[in-house]
């Protein structure tokens, strides 16, 4: 049997000796334009320079800022990407980087786990939107949002996160909808159940975390809970969920980004900076904080102890806490940035009032930041495969 | 054997005299290490993880818990189930699709052979992502598809996330896969033997069931094999194509590998899925014995 | 030799070429658009392909793709190539379970692959830049040298290599000067096999990838769908195209010439 796969896979190529010239021709013609560009001389460079290995989400940084680092110091930037918060938990064993960007709730798990150096700010200068070269404040120079749950988590439950991470972007879990097809009222009365309307395509975030938040909350309960038996209802609220929506619910990370705005979907859960992007680009939709509360968080850059270069990894924190950097970045993507003069800055500029009410974050009391904890997360994460299975 | 017969085999093995071809064998020397390290040894190392579970002394001691696990969540065998499903389903399709494909092509001039051939290969080329993000584009609500749809009057329907676009996608990757295998037997069948048959009396469709199909078997166990496993763990096309409602074998994998980091679990899963595999061809391959002696 | 009679043959295939070639004409018109969208077109414009040369995070992505790709095909043809040779003066107990443990790569399934390398490289403690990408592309491709290379071998003329080293010449000698020209054809099928593998893999790539992204792996974790990756395939399939133009252009030449062998 193996010989008739041999056969078939030489008489496949054999027959075709062209594919040899197909080849390097094809590469040929492929490579001919990139020759021309500036990306292969920065790669023939990058061979003698020193190296930075950055580790973040798809798209979530503005190239120019890499570049201006690259040229300032004469580094080589390495970016790889992953698409969620327990990949970075994973590959992190195995790949040393010098900056990561997780969020705030991977934070606390890997200082749990005592996989991150501890900052020290000393090394961190910043300069400001005068130009100035100063130490970072974090009362000062953060947004009083953020800074407020910067507070509390040291006090509540004792974990100080500017101990080991330094702020990216700031945001919350909000519903976008389609306003010319439902009515503010209904998803005011219905708050996170238009979720589970089946008259109107939806999307969930696939993410076990996120998706359990959203069950806790309807039924009442913290997105915090410990309790098993809550997390078991919640369980049974998902698979309800996909019982009746069928194909009317789908399962996406990044791709409602381009999917609310050309109509696919006519309620989404996606992140506020995500919803300021579809928002952006079709008026007709609009966004809403269910005030049964959702979840706040935010991403920060981190040196993990395995990393090879740290020196540089505090100049790259420098450089992308900057006020410059800081606005390159927030405009490009669309997070809302937790640098207090960017955030003003950007402010000042929004006219579209929706832009200006998703980008400042609006929270409301019944808003949590999540907490890690350990066994929770296995159980939490086991029900969601269940419910992604049922 | 004796010890001492053995070790004295052993003696005159090694002092033979040795030939300029032993030399050849040496070449041989980094393809072993090659298969020691990189494929024994990964392959041991999933089997103990498969049977151990991960505690804080390290200490290894043998357990079935994995698999007791596995058996356990009623949600995976629905997914054993899904993923076999969609696979068959697949298989069969591209078999109906490539079979006819293959025996149309047979009927053309040999150049022109070729040049089919060579074009239907050419899609493979192109990185299979590209080509599965594209047909997200063709099948969503208000791509290509469903504006034609719309001309004819019919109201958009929702290709994604069902069973409709999952085996769409992979018919659509893996046809190359069958087609060519199965062109090959076909296209070596000697004329003769069908012309033999029809001068003979037996008509058109008793040649092709007698004579033409039970040739072309190789070819489509070939094709099957090449189609049939790859399908039920790909993680592209029920990522993209099946807006996340479809958990397949191979998504499964990935959650529990890089997302839960649950390695003795993801392989103990991995296992049985090679336990699956072995049957399968130890199937195929009584399945083709047994076309194969009935040829003769 | 058989006229085309059928016509319902014909427009079967006609269908079935459309269904192969739909998304990839898809992609290439919408690699035009003016707009980001891929579903609506809205005006002509170049600027995906301007903006491919400057994103330097997708060019880096296919550089990676294409250096792991020659890095790989190089190692594994070399070691392909001596194994299959080494192979075919084996005995034959030895021969079959090599040859039967080469399999072993190929007939898994990818994820197996990967998720097996993943736990190696893990107790290995190795995870550095290109490293691990490359052994990974390693395992896979050399299985497909050998099983090209290796037929070929087989029906090679013993003789003539036992002549060429009775003749005094060494092994060495022997096999870069009379095995490799014979079976240089079979050596560029495995190159081509080698190099096509690699530079599509995803599935391996995913789970073993040091600190590179490949372009496959690029575009699973790319949050925003965009055009630029349509401009790439749109090059890719030109160059294609292009090449099998003139490739035929050459061939009928040829063989206006003298007869060619296939």
């Amino acid at each position: 049997m193996e010989l008739l796969k041999e056969r078939s896979v030489i008489l496949m190529m054999k027959k075709n000796k062209i594919f040899s010239n197909i080849l390097i021709s094809c590469l040929l013609v492929s490579l001919t334009p990139l020759i021309s560009s500036c990306a292969i001389e920065r790669m023939i460079g990058c061979l003698s320079k020193e190296k930075l290995n950055i580790y973040n989400w798809g798209e979530y940084m503005d190239y120019a800022t890499i570049e201006s680092f690259e040229e300032k110091y004469n580094v080589c930037v390495n970016i790889s990407t992953f698409p969620d918060n327990e990949t970075v938990i994973t590959k992190m064993r195995l790949q040393s980087f010098d900056i990561i960007f997780p969020s705030e709730v991977a934070v606390q798990q890997l200082v749990e786990e005592d996989r991150l150096e501890e900052l020290d700010w000393s090394k961190i200068i910043v300069t400001n939107k005068d130009g100035q070269e100063v130490a970072f404040d974090s009362q000062r120079d953060l947004i009083n949002p953020l800074y407020n749950h910067l507070q509390i988590m040291k006090n509540e439950q004792d974990f100080d996160y500017l101990k080991y991470a330094a702020p990216y972007f700031f945001q919350n879990i909000t519903l976008v909808y389609n306003s010319d097809v439902i009515s503010k009222e209904e998803i005011e009365e219905k708050q996170w159940d238009i979720l589970r309307t089946p008259e109107y395509k939806g999307a969930m975030r696939e993410s076990s975390r996120d998706a359990f938040m959203v069950a806790l909350k309807q039924l009442g309960y913290s997105s915090n809970t410990t309790n098993l038996d809550e997390i078991a209802q919640a369980e049974q609220w998902l698979k309800q969920q996909k019982d009746t929506m069928g194909t009317q619910i789908a399962y996406l990370i990044d791709e409602v980004i381009d999917d609310v705005p050309n109509g696919l979907y006519d309620v989404a859960m996606v992140f506020s900076g995500d919803a300021f992007t579809i928002m952006d680009a079709n008026s007709s939709i609009n966004f809403y904080n269910p005030e049964k509360g959702t979840d706040i968080c935010w991403d920060g850059m981190i040196i993990p102890k395995n990393a090879q270069n740290k020196e540089m990894a505090y100049k790259f924190i420098s450089h992308m806490l900057s006020y410059e950097n800081g606005l390159l970045n927030t405009e490009w993507v669309g997070y809302t940035s937790p640098l207090k003069e960017v955030y003003n800055d950007v402010m000042a500029n929004l006219e579209d009032e929706r832009l200006i009410n998703v980008y400042s974050v609006i929270t409301s009391p019944k808003d949590e930041v999540y907490k890690y904890d350990g066994p929770t997360k296995q159980a939490i994460e086991s029900a969601w495969s269940r419910v992604k299975a049922s | 054997m004796s010890p001492k017969k053995l070790s004295s085999h052993l003696k005159d093995y090694l002092k033979r005299p040795r030939t300029a071809l032993d030399k050849f064998k040496l070449l041989g020397i980094p393809y072993l290490l090659f298969l020691l390290i990189l494929v024994a040894i990964p392959m041991f190392l999933i089997f103990l993880y498969a049977i151990t579970i991960p505690n804080k002394d390290d200490a290894i001691f043998l357990t079935l818990t994995n698999f007791v696990n596995f058996f356990k969540e009623e949600g995976f065998i629905k997914v054993l189930w899904d993923s076999v499903r969609i696979s068959i389903i697949t298989t069969i399709v591209t078999l109906l699709v490539s079979y006819p494909l293959a025996y149309i092509i047979c009927e053309y001039k040999l150049k022109f052979q070729a040049l089919l051939i060579l074009v239907i290969s050419i899609p493979m080329w192109i990185n299979m992502l590209l080509r599965t993000i594209a047909w997200k584009q063709i099948l969503s609500t208000s791509g290509p598809l469903n504006t034609v749809l719309g001309w004819l009057g019919i109201a958009p329907i929702n290709f994604l996330g069902t069973d409709f676009a999952v085996v769409l996608g992979m018919v659509y990757i893996f046809l190359p896969f069958m087609v060519i295998p199965i062109y090959n037997t076909l296209s070596k069948i000697d004329d003769k033997l069908i012309e033999a048959s029809l001068d003979l009396g037996a008509s058109k469709s008793r040649t092709f069931f007698k004579v033409t199909l039970p040739l072309s078997m190789p070819g489509i166990m070939s094709g099957v094999t090449m189609v049939l496993l790859p399908s039920a763990t790909t993680l592209v096309v029920p990522r993209f194509l099946g807006e996340g409602r479809y958990f397949l074998i191979g998504n499964l994998i990935e959650q529990k590998f890089l997302k839960s980091g649950l390695w003795n679990y993801g392989a103990a899963i991995s296992i049985i899925l090679m336990i699956v595999l072995m049957i399968i061809l130890f199937v195929t391959k009584k399945v083709d014995k047994y076309h194969f002696d009935e040829e003769d | 030799m058989k006229k085309r009679k059928f016509n319902f043959a014909n427009f079967y295939v006609i269908l079935v070429l459309i269904f192969c070639y739909a998304p990839i004409i898809s992609l290439m018109i919408f690699s035009f658009n003016s707009d980001r969208s891929l579903t609506n077109f809205e005006s002509f414009s170049f600027e995906w392909y301007q903006k491919l040369f400057d994103d330097s995070q997708v060019i880096q992505a296919i550089l990676n793709t294409v250096f792991v790709a020659v890095v790989t095909t190089i190692i594994s043809t070399i070691i392909g190539t001596i194994a299959a040779i080494a192979i075919s003066r084996m005995r034959k107990v030895l021969r079959d379970g090599l040859l039967a443990l080469n399999n072993i790569p190929m007939v898994n399934p990818e994820i197996v692959t990967a998720v097996a390398l993943l736990l190696l490289f893990l107790s290995l403690g190795i995870g550095q830049g290109y490293i691990t990408m490359i052994l990974a592309h390693i395992t896979f491709t050399i299985p497909y040298v050998i099983i090209t290379i290796y037929p070929k071998l087989r029906s090679l003329d013993d003789n003539i290599v036992e002549a060429s080293l009775d003749l005094g010449a060494t092994p060495m000698a022997t096999i870069w000067k009379v095995i490799i020209p014979q079976i240089k054809s079979v050596i560029i099928a495995a190159i081509s096999i080698c190099f096509t593998l690699s530079f599509d893999d995803f599935v391996i790539s995913y789970f073993t990838a040091g600190t590179v992204n490949n372009i496959s792996i690029y575009l699973y974790t790319l949050r925003r769908l965009e055009p630029t990756i349509n401009a790439l395939s749109t090059i890719l399939i030109t160059g294609v195209v292009l090449v099998l133009v003139i490739n035929g252009i050459i061939k009928r030449k040829k063989r206006d010439f003298n007869d060619e062998e296939e």
